[in-house]
């Protein structure tokens, strides 16, 4: 059985008959991704480890958790692995508020994982959709870039942000807004670009 | 809750960014509109890309064998155990709660300001500037204090922010007037008998800037907690002390 040929929804029903071999499958081809979605939120390798361990037996004990009429099954795992991290992040800071910050080992370790980012053994993995998606973001003014990634690998509200920023809370309202729809139109039209080609 | 005020809100509501009431408002409203429930879906898929936009890093091979390892016995591999706390690191943490509201280069980090110089150098050379505003903002023990305009800024805005597990602070504003050629703008650290350089910046057209602050000498070696912090009009590169207008100030802690 080829099973790097399978697409995600055919690896996803062989999970629901506990197939190793088609977990193993989704985990070459998704497993540093969900990794560096984690990392990019708890900021930590190890906690990153954990959530990525997490969010794989979550995946491989419920699979049926997937609901493929509901969009793209990386789309779905990202997600979880986003939320997680930023339960984890959340559980983690009142730990910190009340034991003690990171060891100098742990904060090491962290840093030099990010002298692997964009290394060239995982670079290939959705490489089109992740370079569209970086330059969508990388065209929006700062502040409304800054905004979005508060909210999404930051996990904080609007009025959270706000706080952060030092800004009225409905500038932080539009800056979101407007950010998101730059982001959608460049998206949608590249894939409308792409179902034209 | 109407159709115009819903539309305002998907987006946010797509991060997870709405507060708990007005997502359980916009929730009501989504179940009776079919319309609005398209657009939730086109900002869904809008936001789970953002994911996308993460720097790629290897999980390696330990964490593979881990995940599957674990799948195959169909249980969890046990989790890392935590580390205990260290004496200084539970001195360290009495005084971040001694001192919460103010930047705390504490005593203890003196001892390791050289690994500290050459871990902000690392953050710094490895990320993009908003990346590393970003990581400062969503560390665990991220603390943050507003800016208001001050003087000739009056409706300048801002906030810093830092952690101070990781020893590294960002200053973000917004609505500084631009600077005359031969002039940046500089933060201050503000202590009960002195003045620290938190680094120059400059701003864009519209009057954003940013600025990531190290830990250095001075500040690390002060044992004493900051009052407050600012942003004057200094010349290019800054100066040791400061010379032009106040524009940007916290209160005083």
């Amino acid at each position: 059985m080829d099973y790097e040929g399978l697409r995600d929804d055919e690896l996803m029903e062989r999970l629901s008959g506990r197939d190793l071999d088609a977990f193993r499958a989704l985990y070459d081809r998704y497993g540093d991704l969900v990794y560096s979605v984690s990392l990019r939120v708890v900021g930590d390798t190890h906690v990153a480890q954990d959530v990525t361990q997490d969010v794989f037996l979550r995946v491989w004990r419920r699979p049926e958790l997937f609901d493929v009429a509901r969009g793209k099954f990386v789309t779905w795992l990202l997600s979880v692995a986003r939320n997680r991290s930023i339960d984890e992040r959340r559980s983690q800071g009142r730990r910190l508020r009340h034991e003690a910050p990171p060891s100098t080992e742990e904060e090491e370790d962290t840093l030099a994982s990010r002298d692997e980012r964009d290394d060239p053994a995982v670079a290939t993995v959705l490489a089109d959709e992740r370079r569209a998606v970086r330059r969508a973001m990388d065209v929006l003014p700062p502040e409304q870039r800054l905004a979005i990634q508060l909210a999404y690998f930051g996990g904080l509200t609007q009025q959270e942000i706000a706080n952060t920023l030092g800004q009225p809370l409905g500038t932080v309202k539009t800056r979101i807004r407007l950010g998101m729809q730059k982001m959608r139109v460049a998206l949608e039209e590249r894939r409308a670009g792409e179902s034209g080609d | 809750m109407d159709c115009a005020a819903a539309r305002e809100d998907i987006d946010a509501y797509a991060l997870g960014a709405l507060d708990a009431e007005d997502a359980r408002a916009l929730e009501a409203h989504l179940r009776l509109c079919d319309d609005c429930a398209a657009l939730l879906d086109r900002a869904l898929d809008t936001a789970g890309a953002i994911a996308l936009s993460a720097p790629l890093v290897a999980g390696g091979g330990a964490l593979r064998a881990r995940v599957l390892a674990s799948a195959a016995v169909g249980e969890g591999a046990p989790r890392r155990p935590r580390s205990a706390p260290r004496w200084w690191a539970a001195a360290a943490a009495a005084l971040i709660v001694l001192s919460a509201g103010a930047l705390t280069w504490s005593a203890y980090l003196q001892r390791r300001v050289d690994d500290l110089e050459r871990a902000n150098d690392r953050v710094q050379a490895s990320a993009a500037a908003q990346d590393q505003l970003v990581e400062i903002a969503v560390q665990p023990d991220a603390e943050r204090v507003a800016m208001q305009g001050a003087g000739p800024a009056a409706n300048a805005s801002g906030g810093y922010l830092w952690s101070p597990g990781r020893e590294v602070g960002a200053l973000v504003a917004d609505g500084l007037p631009p600077l005359a050629e031969g002039q940046a703008y500089q933060m201050w650290i503000v202590y009960k008998d002195r003045w620290v350089s938190g680094g120059t910046f400059t701003v864009d057209a519209s009057g954003h800037g940013r600025l990531v602050v190290k830990a250095d000498e001075g500040s690390a070696a002060d044992a004493s907690a900051p009052l407050w912090f600012c942003v004057t009009v200094e010349p290019s590169g800054g100066g040791a002390t400061h010379t032009g207008p106040m524009v940007l100030r916290s209160p005083k802690t």
